[in-house]
């Protein structure tokens, strides 16, 4: 789910299951509570600090652009 | 809204809920007497039109000549004689009267009732639920334009009542009003404005404005992650 406000999306939901991982091992990986790592995963979140984007990271062994993806301006790319 | 933000939130709503809870009590008894004082002003104006109308002596006697010329009768004075004087006008309409009189201070009343009417409400919904929401900054916008739209027409109401009154008592011959009107319509653009309502509103407006942008930064606080 993309905010309408920004074309960011969050593809948490498939490194977890990547790397059969739940929300909760992440949350205690990451110190973050499950309700922002909700937030996050379902695609409410507007913003996210550095030491999140790095705690994730290293938590799931990716890349920011493995998380985070903009997605294209025209629908009939998608 | 985060755990964090969800805890911020209610600690300020234990801190600001003691004195706001005062103050919308305070506010609820100032509503209330000023729907009291306006309820006494019309009565007390309806009052002055039936005496008024029962009683010509104490009251409308006409222009000076005509004042002196009732004077001159003994009957009448007589009868006048160890009654209080009354100031009166010109215009012999008791009713008229008692609407313009009525006109020169009901408005500025009711605006009153209603603004405090306004914020008691915006307080109450503050105390519900949360001080920084998008209520409350829709509550203060809609006392600002109050104060502001409600009291330039109260003051238009209030002044165009007030000039007839004026002219009624000088006794004009028709098509001479409209030189009457100018003195007070250049005094009343220049000094008699409702500076204090203008004042007020603007600074309502300005309040919500700031209350409108806590709020979305609240929102974009409960978005960060």
């Amino acid at each position: 789910m993309v905010d309408p406000e920004h074309r960011v999306s969050v593809h948490l939901d498939e490194l977890l299951t990547a790397r059969g991982m739940t929300l909760t091992e992440l949350s205690r990986k990451v110190d973050l509570t499950l309700a922002n790592l909700s937030i996050l995963k379902n695609g409410r979140a507007r913003a996210m600090r550095f030491s999140t984007l790095t705690a994730l990271c290293d938590a799931l062994d990716c890349t920011p652009g493995d998380i985070l993806r903009v997605e294209s301006a025209d629908p009939a790319d998608e | 809204m985060t755990l964090n933000t969800a805890a911020k939130a209610q600690a300020s709503a234990r801190l600001s809920s003691s004195w706001l809870g005062r103050l919308q009590k305070a506010l609820t008894v100032f509503c209330v007497l000023a729907l009291i004082a306006a309820g006494l002003t019309a009565a007390a104006c309806a009052y002055a039109g039936v005496t008024a109308d029962d009683n010509p002596l104490s009251f409308i006697v006409g222009d000076v000549p005509q004042l002196e010329q009732a004077m001159e009768d003994e009957s009448v004075a007589r009868e006048a004689a160890g009654r209080p004087a009354e100031v009166a006008y010109g215009n012999p309409e008791g009713v008229r009267l008692q609407i313009y009189t009525a006109l020169g201070w009901l408005p500025s009343l009711l605006l009153v009732a209603g603004l405090l009417f306004v914020l008691r409400r915006t307080i109450r919904r503050a105390r519900q639920s949360d001080t920084f929401s998008g209520d409350t900054a829709d509550g203060l916008r809609l006392a600002g334009r109050l104060a502001l739209i409600g009291g330039l027409v109260a003051w238009l109401a209030e002044w165009a009542a007030r000039v007839t009154l004026n002219n009624a008592s000088m006794n004009l011959r028709p098509g001479e009003e409209i030189w009457a009107y100018i003195p007070y319509t250049l005094r009343a653009l220049i000094v008699d404005l409702p500076w204090l309502w203008v004042l007020l509103g603007v600074g309502l407006l300005a309040i919500s404005a700031v209350f409108a942008r806590a709020v979305a930064m609240r929102e974009d606080l409960d978005g960060l992650v």
